[in-house]
């Protein structure tokens, strides 16, 4: 079973760091309200959604919830909240409305957000709705029909508080040290830090160190996956930039470049991870491939002049796929890594090349050319060396019967 | 011996193409004088002999390969290890009565913005000691200062004619009998780059000494990796993925760059089986992508991008 449903709190008192009496008592004195709905916003693994779920089952309401799965557009929208909304419910059930991640509304949701307003000024329930992100301009839309309600990342104390309770029950051993900073690489998420506890202790039930070295590689997919997801499946370019913006890893890989463009230093960019995602998830991956090549001009043009503020346009570029994508485009979308990732191919490519760069670099020195270029004559060093034997070069005899078998003629 | 060192100019006289290039230097050279210098132009038309010409003459006798050192920037890994090399080999004097040491400079134009400018104050420090020759195929990637610092030579491709007369100089020598159709062939494979052009001279010697147009064909063809038009085939198939699975796999294996592949995509684009029209908007793209990569950019990528707009139905 997963620990963030086993620990999931139950009751109100049970949820820390949130403002849980100010929600409590929108719900219950809903109808001397001023505002119609209450807005939570914050960042993911807060309690915003949790919130309500436990409200309505400490005060005894029914929960009718819509969220980013479902699809919200108005017709959707109506059917799914009007009855709710107008009727009491058949046997008198006070009900609380939850929808989930407002700013995740996208175009394809039409009219869904105008919708929402319509439905929360009628409402005769409480209405609560989340949100990551208000400062997105479609959210404007809600400025002076909901009450705001800041939902702060969880601190790094009760963080520990909880993971500490966590260890206990399980039986966990564990160094004050080590729980602290897989605390800390949480960010304030909650639903991360108990998962990522799960996964490095459940089998060893014991907080190794080195665990948690090992986080940060995966804390970083897991949100690249979440942009992946919004380029893919929205077309939010605002919102998308903005989650570039905040994008724990770089945009474009702005290191020194290698050799070679196929063997490269750093594989956790967010270029890399389109690249190999595009093909498998859009149909027309052509017009997408367009905007990653001219936003990757803007990257020659940063590493040649230094002038960083180009990577706004590669931000730009990269948002725009969103926009490109075909209609109803609904693929499963995997958070895989280039194929040419480093790893994979430093092995062949050392492997295949240690020969041949071998045989490069001798042939270079002797004939005033670099390594690189003598690669690309070397088929014709190979048939050469059917009549020459490369002695004088310094090539061995291993080396000159490798090169005789490169090239068929 | 590799033909290409054996038949490389070793006189001002012998280096063809390039007369009034030839002719400044060799004055400044006479004087024992020169400044720092810069040559720019395509692959195999003489910077690198014309500059292993002046060590020669400038050093005349034994000490020219003392006093001069060679350096690739695609090849020395790093600003730091060129610095240090050059710090070592200018804190002596040169031999004999020139007073200062050469050092060259290939492929310069692959040093990044910071190389560069770290190379600029080496060559302000060393000035007294040792004079500099860049060599780059494109001038215009070099910073201004280091142009500034620089007498600038642009390269201008060779000569048909030229070619015509290397070739057969070349052929006599050896005893190759060279067939008709055999000197446009060479030209028309190789855009001129003369080192290229020896090679396959070369090449073809190994297999016959009597050279057709046909076995420079064969030898050419036989060198180009067979991999690139199956991607091509693969790609207007509509398999992208495994066709840049592939392509991936032979950039590795044959140690291609971005250039070489696009190179010779655009050749392979002429005798692909489908439509004249959309082979045109194929070139079109074609060219527009190898002006991205001279650009600066991710060669991978971009070739991605073509094999992306290739695979639109």
């Amino acid at each position: 079973m997963l620990w963030t449903e086993k620990y999931k709190p139950l009751r109100l008192k049970d949820i820390k760091g949130q403002d849980t009496e100010r929600v409590c008592n929108f719900v219950l004195n809903y109808n001397r309200e001023k505002y119609r709905a209450l807005l939570l916003y914050g960042p993911t693994g807060t309690g915003k959604s949790l919130i309500a779920n436990v409200i309505a089952k400490e005060l005894g309401y029914e929960l009718k919830e819509i969220n980013s799965s479902d699809s919200r557009s108005k017709s959707d929208l109506e059917l799914v909240l009007g009855n709710a909304i107008n009727q009491g419910s058949l046997f008198g059930n006070k009900k609380l409305i939850l929808i989930d991640d407002v700013d995740a509304f996208s175009s394809g949701d039409r009219g869904g957000l105008k919708a929402i307003v319509e439905i929360i000024t009628n409402s005769k329930f409480p209405v609560i709705m989340t949100a990551n992100n208000i400062e997105i301009e479609k959210m404007e839309i809600f400025k002076r029909v909901v009450e705001y309600l800041e939902f702060e990342e969880i601190s790094l104390m009760d963080t520990l508080e909880l993971l500490k309770e966590i260890c206990s029950k399980e039986k966990i051993k564990y160094d004050e040290r080590e729980l602290k900073s897989l605390a800390r690489t949480s960010g304030g998420d909650l639903r991360v830090a108990i998962s990522d506890l799960q996964l490095l202790t459940e089998n060893t039930r014991e907080l190794k160190k080195e665990d948690i070295e090992s986080l940060d590689a995966r804390n970083f997919s897991g949100k690249v996956e979440d942009i992946l997801v919004k380029i893919f499946r929205t077309r939010e370019i605002e919102l998308i930039q903005h989650d570039i913006d905040n994008l724990n890893i770089p945009l474009i890989d702005l290191t020194k470049p290698s050799i070679s463009s196929v063997v490269f230093n750093n594989e956790k960019c967010l270029s890399y991870y389109l690249e190999e995602n595009l093909p498998k998830v859009y149909s027309n991956f052509g017009d997408a491939f367009e905007l990653m090549s001219k936003a990757d001009v803007f990257r020659g043009r940063i590493i040649g002049n230094q002038y960083y503020r180009y990577l706004t346009y590669v931000r730009d570029f990269y948002s725009c796929i969103s926009l490109v994508k075909g209609e109803n485009e609904k693929v499963g979308i995997s958070c895989s890594v280039t194929r040419r990732s480093p790893k994979k191919n430093f092995k062949l490519w050392s492997l295949v090349n240690r020969r041949r760069w071998g045989v490069a670099d001798k042939v270079a020195i002797h004939s005033h050319i670099s390594a690189w270029r003598a690669l690309t004559e070397l088929p014709y060093y190979s048939i050469i060396s059917r009549k020459y034997d490369f002695k004088e070069i310094g090539l061995t005899e291993e080396e000159i019967e490798w090169l005789r078998k490169k090239v068929n003629i | 011996m590799l033909w290409t060192e054996k038949y490389r100019p070793k006189t001002f006289g012998d280096i063809k193409g390039q007369d009034k290039i030839v002719e400044r230097i060799k004055a400044m050279v006479e004087n024992k004088n020169i400044p720092h210098l810069l040559f720019s132009g395509p692959a195999g038309i003489g910077k690198t002999s014309l500059a292993l010409v002046v060590a020669r003459e400038l050093y005349k006798g034994e000490n020219w390969r003392e006093n001069l050192l060679e350096l690739n920037a695609s090849d020395e890994r790093g600003i730091d290890v060129i610095r240090n090399t050059i710090k070592d080999f200018a804190r002596t004097k040169a031999l004999g009565n020139v007073p200062f040491k050469l050092i060259y400079l290939d492929e310069s134009d692959s040093l990044t913005k910071e190389a560069q400018h770290a190379l600029r104050r080496t060559m302000e420090n060393f000035t007294n000691n040792a004079r500099f020759i860049l060599s780059c195929n494109y001038a215009s990637k070099l910073i201004d200062p280091i142009h500034s610092r620089c007498s600038v030579f642009h390269f201008k491709p060779l000569l048909r004619k030229d070619i015509e007369n290397y070739v057969k100089f070349i052929a006599k020598s050896e005893g190759l009998k060279i067939g008709e159709g055999v000197i446009d062939a060479l030209y028309n494979s190789t855009e001129g780059d003369v080192r290229r052009i020896v090679n396959i001279l070369q090449s073809c010697s190994a297999l016959t000494n009597n050279i057709t147009e046909e076995v420079i064909y064969s030898v050419v063809s036989a060198a180009r990796p067979k991999e690139i038009k199956m991607i091509l085939e693969e790609t207007l198939k509509g398999n992208f993925i495994s066709a840049r699975e592939r392509l991936l796999e032979v950039m590795l294996q044959h140690g291609l760059s971005g250039l070489d592949v696009i190179k010779q995509i655009q050749k392979e684009l002429i005798s692909l089986k489908i439509d004249d029209r959309k082979k045109m908007d194929m070139i079109e793209v074609c060219g527009e992508i190898e002006f991205r990569m001279v650009e600066g950019s991710d060669e991978f990528l971009q070739l991605q991008a073509l094999l992306a707009r290739f695979s639109r139905p």
